[in-house]
């Protein structure tokens, strides 16, 4: 296969098939298997996160691998790299994964976050109940439509009632905030 | 790269202003506190961030500083990257954050 790939199976079963140039894959893969597992997170999530406030390569020079650093994304990329990091996410558990998910664009983000995500808010670790927090936030920046905040804003209520401490205080926060969207 | 990497960010919507702080050795908390001072600076010659919000920065500035001071002798979560610590305030009606963000390595232990 040349040019584009057709990506199925667990990286891509949470929407529908994506197409992504298969050296975007392959730079990527590369990548993710080079780097020290404990930076693919934040690796990935700062290359989301450049490609999505539309910054330069000198913003990132010296917190991204100089491999990821010249990449340009587009929809079809962001939305594989999103699929990897929840496909990383699902399988090992660490919550700096939802941190780096947390910076892809909500179009791509919100529709896992709710079904994956939300439910078990409330019930999470501290560690892990902070970076969906952060993550949240950071969707909700990038748009959320008044259907969408409503189940978030049942699930931010209950996280205050059950929990104390930075947990309580941004979920809090959060409710404040779009109270009116 | 080095080998010990964090970040603090101001953000309003898409406009950011950052200061990386890159290590090879842990990074410390007096480190994190310049890395403060320099957003500030940067804010203070940003185009987006207006001046008289300047005020309510620093505040922030101050308290994120205290924050950060906790760390030690424990530091950051080992392995653990992401968010560390967030800041919020309002100028104007207008919300901005700042976030502290470790990217590598296990830092404010000192």
């Amino acid at each position: 296969m040349s040019g584009k790939a057709f990506v199925t199976h667990s990286v891509a079963r949470h929407e529908s098939d994506l197409f992504v140039e298969e050296r975007i894959i392959r730079t990527m893969m590369e990548i993710m298997l080079r780097i020290d597992p404990k930076e693919r997170a934040t690796q990935f999530g700062l290359l989301l996160e450049k490609h999505v406030l539309k910054k330069s390569d000198e913003d990132y020079a010296d917190i991204l691998d100089p491999q990821l650093l010249h990449i340009k994304l587009d929809e079809s990329s962001e939305s594989f790299i999103f699929h990897v990091l929840t496909f990383c996410y699902e399988r090992s558990k660490d919550p700096a994964y939802l941190w780096a998910i947390g910076k892809a664009h909500s179009s791509i983000t919100l529709p896992w976050f709710k079904k994956e995500i939300l439910p078990q808010l409330a019930r999470m670790p501290a560690e892990h109940g902070w970076q969906a927090l952060i993550a949240l936030e950071n969707i909700i920046d990038d748009g959320i439509t008044h259907k969408d905040i409503r189940p978030v804003r049942e699930q931010l209520r209950t996280m205050a009632a059950n929990h104390g401490g930075r947990r309580k205080e941004l979920a809090l926060r959060i409710l404040d905030t779009t109270r009116n969207i | 790269m080095h080998k010990f990497r964090m970040r603090v960010q101001l953000q309003h919507k898409k406009s950011t202003e950052s200061v990386s702080i890159v290590s090879h050795s842990a990074i410390m908390v007096m480190d994190v506190h310049l890395a403060l001072d320099g957003l500030t600076v940067k804010a203070s010659k940003s185009q987006w961030f207006p001046s008289r919000a300047l005020r309510a920065l620093k505040t922030a500035v101050d308290e994120m500083k205290f924050k950060v001071q906790q760390y030690p002798p424990r530091g950051t979560p080992i392995n653990g990257a992401g968010n560390i610590a967030r800041r919020e305030f309002v100028d104007n009606k207008v919300q901005y954050r700042i976030d502290l963000e470790n990217h590598a390595g296990r830092n404010l232990t000192s």
